[in-house]
């Protein structure tokens, strides 16, 4: 009994940590982004706001080309830093892409569908996340 | 669960209101007959549409595809739990899989995500 509710006290200090390291990855992934050329890149943090995530990192292609080659790359080094796809849908039309990573999701759009669907005007209210700070 | 002829809420902007279902999709013989009979959260169905608000941007005397988001029929979950609705909804969705309208209105059950439809998570306000 003791042990068990030892066992649900460490669950709760743990979820700040495993945040931070979903943080951290979601700066690797718009570094990755921009370092492939993608514009306007933005991470959303809705960790209190959405259970689907905790990050959104989202982000405008040059071309559909562009968009599905950006987003095989992420899925490789998603699996090299432990963060393996869940899934991913859009990569073979390259217009709106998304690579699914469960706590973080990146969304890479063409310059059309990002105005279109203005997915940070619908979770506008969440904090944005820097990630510029050590870039090139 | 959604079958041939069920009445549909349509749960986005596009400006649909409500559809019939005409065929649901994903079981077919090699002679092109159709054996699925119904369809449950995440599946895709052919829709008609029905009552539209005059701003639809969709020839309406067409079908059109459309994701179930929502069913009044209890959906069991992995851990022996069950969701279930007060109304069937769907999301209409064009030929690549993209939604057609920008939001997303109502709750989203999370059965969606492991069926590949992630776009329409993204879109929705609350998920169940």
């Amino acid at each position: 009994m003791t042990q068990e509710n030892n066992d649900k006290k460490s669950i709760t200090p743990s979820a700040e940590p495993k945040l931070e390291v979903s943080r951290g990855f979601a700066r690797e992934i718009a570094r990755l982004a921009y370092d492939r050329h993608c514009r306007e890149v933005v991470i959303l943090e809705l960790a209190d706001r959405s259970p689907v995530a905790k990050h959104f990192v989202i982000g405008t292609g040059t071309s559909e080309q562009q968009i599905r080659s950006v987003a095989h790359e992420m899925e490789d080094f998603g699996g090299e830093r432990n963060f393996p796809a869940f899934g991913r849908a859009g990569i073979q039309q390259g217009r709106w892409a998304i690579v699914d990573f469960v706590d973080v999701v990146v969304h890479l759009f063409d310059e059309e569908y990002r105005k279109f669907y203005d997915l940070e005007l619908l979770w506008g209210d969440a904090p944005r996340v820097e990630w510029q700070q050590n870039c090139k | 669960m959604i079958q041939q002829e069920t009445i549909i809420d349509i749960a986005d902007n596009s400006g649909a209101k409500t559809a019939l279902c005409v065929r649901v999709l994903g079981g077919s013989t090699a002679r092109g007959k159709y054996t699925r009979r119904t369809a449950g959260i995440g599946d895709v169905i052919v829709v008609a549409i029905k009552k539209a608000l005059p701003s639809l941007s969709l020839d309406d005397k067409k079908v059109h595809k459309c994701v179930i988001i929502r069913t009044k029929y209890p959906t069991r979950r992995p851990d022996g739990s069950y969701v279930r609705f007060d109304s069937n909804a769907g999301v209409l969705i064009d030929a690549d899989g993209n939604p057609i309208g920008t939001r997303i209105f109502g709750a989203v059950a999370r059965e969606l995500r492991e069926k590949n439809f992630m776009k329409i998570i993204s879109l929705a306000s609350e998920v169940v």
